[in-house]
């Protein structure tokens, strides 16, 4: 291709703009300005939430919609996969038909919904149709579904063979109608409970006289954030009121204990199921069935488990230990990722077959390893399997093989009493010591290590500023000034070179001058060491 | 090597000596920067790039660890807060703009309002920040409802956000009036605030360290915060260094060499303190990045290493500019200076360019890619490989003033591109040829990556060399830079569309399944796929945004060359006592009648 090569324009310096391209800007401007606030503000407040379905599932010609995606906001806590809704004047309604499929990823990474209905038309499950809702307390499906089934609040498949989903907030405690009718909310286990006293009154359906409502609000506000969103409208407050129970968030709830008339005295506390126990039957556990259950401290599994699917137990960080029943034959990619509460010594039992990449990636790298298996030949392993550490390129601990599980339970007995008894000397002289250096942040040794570093820098720095700033020669010895002069005056040299155009020369002219220069500079050097 | 080779190299490594010992102190002719200078770019640079990388951990926003871990500020927070001041930002840039690109020189009558504009924000923002105006004045319950339900805020702690905000813009901006008219003629326009910003900067980053902010609640904790971090987000101390040796020469082969040699190698120092020490001492002395203490220690002192260093070479750079003295400038009001951005075509086509390769925003980060999801290595090996890639570029980039000089700007951009999309295709390859092999995936990826940047890394350079022509390009056209009208027109017209066309790739992940957790990239296939749907979409924009170069682009060396042969005449007719209207009427023709007079004597 040619290259075009148009004429330099000339300097257009002191134009302006005409009064049309004037106007034109302008209006361009605001144009592009009110978008910009209008798509932070979208963004910001996300009041739209969107459904989204199709028809025809994977090519079968069943008649039903397929629903594809959801994406929530703060007020959408109760989702109902049975009939697809249709947007009609800026809401969503439900609207005829059936949904009879759920596919992969539908509902994902949700922060608000609380509880999921699966109607009796839902066929299909996709595997990972619901992952990650953070504040999912319950599936209820409908007894008429011929595919699946919820039990406390827990999905599986109709015959009970395989655990689909358990909701992270899981309360088996709580059912929902129990929470509509609030007051009855009394039995519950309490745990964290938090109580503080609001002072302030009360008017019923006076907001600007009830000084406790903002009280509580305030409070709220700056001591529970994550709960406030939940918490700021005066209806809120005043169905709390009424109730003396409110639950705002993650199996979290509020409890007037004592009514005043000029305060109230509120517990706050939350409750999750820390235990779980997967009903016998059950032979397989789902890819990602209890993805970041961190609530979960203890997850028993059934004699009768013959699979974990990918990220099965992923992050569930607060999980001690899984005990994997004889009878499981896969374990897949990713299973116990991140469950670094899992310490010590685990089994694996004979039966296993296949062991997933990555299936105890950043677990405790001390976990000792108890094989069944005779050797590696009877067992498919995924790449890094084993946990290490950052920065080691091998599993720290060799697993070992044709190992009984009483010789791993022995180990583990051994490692929990030899802890118990380390904590118990430890005594609490050293947890208090370590609080407070928490607590402190501040080490002197080392404050004073940044001050003797800080002194000697800040005096260059401020020397530099002088120097550069107000008096060139400040705390300069003699030499150092005259060198400085000698310098100012090279400078105003090159300068007047520069200005007369000395300094630009063709590259032929520049080789002939340098010979010059050279002689040059050899006979002033002379003259300088005559001179000295 | 036979004799006479050794002999000719002997001799040439002699000469170079000779050549480098000779220009110690005094340029070479048709040069104007001695090697001294180097020394000192080298350690003003190094120091300066480094400063800006330490000082990087701080900010008031959802990337900062200390804020979000420590301070526990809500991510939303941001947003609301972005949004609070969106309107009123666009206004005080516009105001900046003005103030930056005449050097602080305005008419008596525009410097007075400015002043007067600015003490007026100052003392309202003191005053609202003293007084708690939201028990004075009456708020309706609604807008009260409203603001406390926004997150981290009440009405108290919204009037002193408020505040902080205007102190920090009417202070800020007095101050830069006032130090730019009474000291840029002495220090010039890039260097000056590093003076006088540093040791405040100092400050604030203690204050922002130390001060017991986290015991107060959340509400009054959010507006201290955001007042400590306006005002020091008034103080930048940090990129004078690298701005001069941007414009260390006229001639644009020295501002290459000078930006591949000195600047090039100055960049390890931020390697060592910042890449390596940082994390190491980090680790072993803190715990974690995320610790307080890192903050306290560690990065303060990191600072203050860096600061000396560029401390020790800043005085004695010089920026190269031909221009007439500031005090012969001629003002440049608001709609000249848009004007001049309008008549300025490059920076469209380059606008045009950014905006056609947005299709690509949103993408996943590749080296994160490898390391932390496919090979999931984030200690040692992650340093080895990331510091490995990071020094593949580093012959290209020694070689670019070569390069440079043998090849048009416009050719090195579309080979860039096209390399770029090589490099996507050889990413979409290894996801999709071995979409199950994690190892080999991840290993195609990295040499892909390796490839490219190694046969970037020059054109990279040329296109830092490319900004500063277009620069010395506006000040032919307009007679000043006008960086600050460049900057911020351009994001105006340009960023609400960036903003759309970036949407495009975060919508095809959540259809994916990807949405705002990022652990699910651990899953294979879900990698792939998005890797493989980002990818294709950054293959597009790579091919496409080579169009606007193809079709418009004409600045070519020699027009470079008479651009800044208009320049340096204007300067030294400045220099000869010529008037402001004498000095801007210098054309192109004159400097060829000159050259040609010259030559004729």
């Amino acid at each position: 291709m040619a290259r075009r090569d148009s004429a330099l324009p000339s300097p257009d310096i002191g134009g302006t703009m005409s009064k049309k391209g004037k106007v034109a800007f302008v209006i361009f401007l605001i144009i592009v300005l009110g978008a910009s606030v209008v798509f932070s503000f979208n963004t910001l407040s996300r009041k739209t939430y969107e459904f989204e379905y199709t028809e025809n599932y994977n090519g079968t010609g069943k008649a039903g919609y397929v629903f594809k995606g959801f994406n929530g906001n703060s007020t959408i806590t109760e989702l109902r996969v049975g009939h697809p809704f249709e947007k009609s004047d800026g809401e969503w309604n439900e609207t005829q038909g059936d949904v009879i499929a759920v596919k992969q990823y539908t509902v994902n990474s949700d922060e608000y919904l609380q509880y999921i209905y699966i109607d009796k038309s839902v066929e299909y499950i996709e595997p990972m149709a619901f992952v990650y809702c953070k504040a999912l307390r319950a599936f209820y499906v409908d007894e008429e579904n011929p595919n699946y089934c919820s039990v406390n609040g827990i999905l599986y498949t109709k015959d009970m063979k395989e655990i689909i989903s358990y909701p992270i907030c899981h309360c088996t405690q709580v059912v929902f109608d129990d929470i509509k009718a609030g007051g009855e909310v009394t039995n519950i286990g309490r745990e964290n409970v938090e109580p503080f006293t609001i002072e302030g009154k009360y008017v019923k359906g006076d907001e600007d006289a009830s000084t406790l409502y903002r009280s509580f609000r305030d409070y709220i506000k700056s001591h529970y954030q994550g709960d406030f969103e939940y918490l700021n409208t005066f209806d809120g407050f005043e169905k709390f009121m009424e109730n003396k129970v409110c639950v705002p968030y993650i199996g979290t709830y509020y409890m007037i204990t004592k009514n005043g008339e000029n305060s109230v005295d509120i517990e706050r506390f939350w409750t999750c199921d820390e235990k779980y126990e997967v009903p016998e039957g059950v032979e397989k556990i789902a890819s990602k069935a209890f993805y970041k259950c961190d609530r979960l401290v203890s997850i028993k599994l059934p004699s009768t488990v013959k699979s974990i699917g990918d990220m099965a137990f992923f992050n569930c960080w607060s999980t001690a230990l899984i005990e994997l029943p004889d009878g499981l034959e896969t374990i897949g990619n990713d299973a116990f990722s991140y469950c670094s509460n899992m310490k010590y010594a685990m089994f694996i039992p004979a039966s296993v077959r296949s062991i997933g990449h990555h299936c105890f990636y950043k677990c405790n790298e001390d976990i000792i390893f108890y094989m069944g298996a005779k050797d590696e030949s009877q067992i498919e392993l995924g790449g890094r399997w084993q946990p290490r550490s950052d920065n080691s390129f091998s599993a720290k601990v060799k697993p070992v093989w044709d190992a009984e599980r009483a010789q791993c339970d022995e180990f583990n007995a051994g490692k929990y009493a030899e802890d118990e008894a380390a904590a118990a000397q430890a005594g609490e002289t050293q947890a208090a010591a370590q609080s407070e250096t928490a607590a402190n942040g501040l080490n002197k040794k080392a404050l004073a290590v940044l001050i003797a570093f800080f002194i000697p820098c800040f005096a260059f720095i401020g020397v530099q500023i002088i120097r550069s700033v107000f008096k060139e020669d400040f705390l300069m010895t003699k030499k150092g000034k005259e060198r400085l002069a000698k310098r100012k005056e090279e400078n105003e040299k090159i300068h007047r070179a520069y200005i007369n155009g000395e300094l630009e020369e063709s590259p032929e002219n520049t080789e002939e001058k340098t010979d010059k220069d050279e002689e040059t500079n050899e006979e002033s050097d002379r003259g300088g060491e005559d001179n000295e | 090597m036979s004799d006479n080779e050794k002999t000719s190299l002997g001799v040439k490594l002699k000469s170079f000596a000779g050549e480098f010992t000779q220009h110690w102190n005094t340029p070479k002719p048709g040069r104007y920067v001695p090697y001294k200078e180097y020394l000192w770019d080298f350690l003003a640079v190094g120091g300066d790039y480094a400063l800006r990388r330490v000082l990087g951990y701080l900010s008031f926003s959802q990337w900062c660890f200390l804020v979000i871990f420590y301070y526990e500020v809500p991510v939303l927070t941001f947003s609301v807060l972005n949004i609070l001041f969106l309107i009123q930002g666009k206004f005080w840039a516009l105001i900046n703009m003005i103030v930056c690109d005449n050097l602080g020189f305005l008419p008596k009558k525009t410097e007075r309002l400015l002043y007067t504009l600015y003490l007026f924000f100052a003392t309202l923002g003191v005053l609202f920040l003293v007084f708690d105006f939201s028990t004075i004045f009456s708020i309706p319950a609604s807008v009260e409802s409203y603001v406390t339900s926004l997150p981290g805020m009440n009405v108290r702690s919204l009037f002193k956000l408020f505040a902080a905000h205007w102190i920090a813009v009417g202070w800020g901006g007095a101050r830069a009036i006032f130090i730019r008219k009474k000291w840029l003629p002495k220090l010039g326009r890039y260097k000056l605030f590093a003076y006088f910003n540093v040791l405040p900067c100092m400050l604030f980053v203690l204050l922002i360290s130390w001060l017991p902010l986290y015991e107060k609640p959340l509400t009054e904790r959010i507006w201290q915060l955001f007042l400590l971090f306006q005002l020091y987000g008034i103080y930048p101390c940090w990129d004078g260094a690298v701005n001069i040796s941007n414009t260390i020469s006229p001639d644009p082969h020295e501002r290459m060499l000078v930006r591949a040699y000195p600047e090039k190698l100055s960049h390890l120092l931020n390697s060592i303190l910042v890449e390596s020490m940082l994390p190491i001492l980090a680790a072993a002395l803190t715990g974690d990045i995320t610790n307080i203490n890192t903050y306290r220690y560690i990065i303060p002192i990191m600072m203050m290493v860096c600061t000396v260093v560029m401390f020790a070479g800043l005085g004695n750079i010089k920026e190269r500019i031909p221009q007439p003295p500031v005090e012969k400038k001629k003002y440049i009001p608001f709609w000249n200076g848009v004007h001049g951005i309008f008549k300025n075509k490059y920076i469209w086509i380059n606008a045009l360019s950014e905006l056609i390769d947005a299709l690509g925003n949103g993408s996943l980060g590749i080296k994160d890619i490898i390391l932390i999801y496919t090979w999931r290595e984030k200690g040692i090996v992650m340093v080895i490989v990331k510091n490995l890639v990071a020094m593949m570029g580093n012959p290209g980039a020694f070689l670019s003033p070569w390069i440079r000089k043998r090849f048009q700007y416009r050719t090195l951009i579309l080979f860039k591109r096209f390399v770029l999309a090589g490099q996507s295709l050889g990413y979409i390859i290894a996801c999709w040829v071995f979409s199950d092999n994690y190892f080999m995936s991840g290993l195609i990826m990295l040499i892909s990556l390796c490839l490219g940047d190694m046969l970037n890394s020059a054109i990279s350079l040329a296109q830092t060399d490319m900004d500063i022509r277009l620069k010395d390009y506006q000040m032919y056209l307009s007679g000043e830079r006008l960086e600050n009208y460049q900057g911020t027109i351009k994001d105006w017209f340009v960023s609400p569309f960036t903003t759309l066309i970036s949407l495009v790739i975060p919508l095809l992940f959540y259809r994916i399944g990807f949405t705002s957790d990022y652990d699910i990239l651990f899953v294979d296939s879900i990698r792939s796929k998005c890797m493989v749907v980002s990818i294709a979409f950054d293959f597009v924009g790579h091919i496409l945004c080579c169009l606007p170069y193809i079709l418009f682009w004409d600045y070519s060396d020699e027009k470079h060359k008479k651009v800044i042969a208009v320049l340096e005449e204007r300067e030294r007719r400045a220099d000869a006592g010529a008037t402001q209207e004498e000095i801007y009427a210098v054309t192109v023709d004159d400097t060829a009648l000159r050259e040609s007079g010259e030559s004729a004597e």
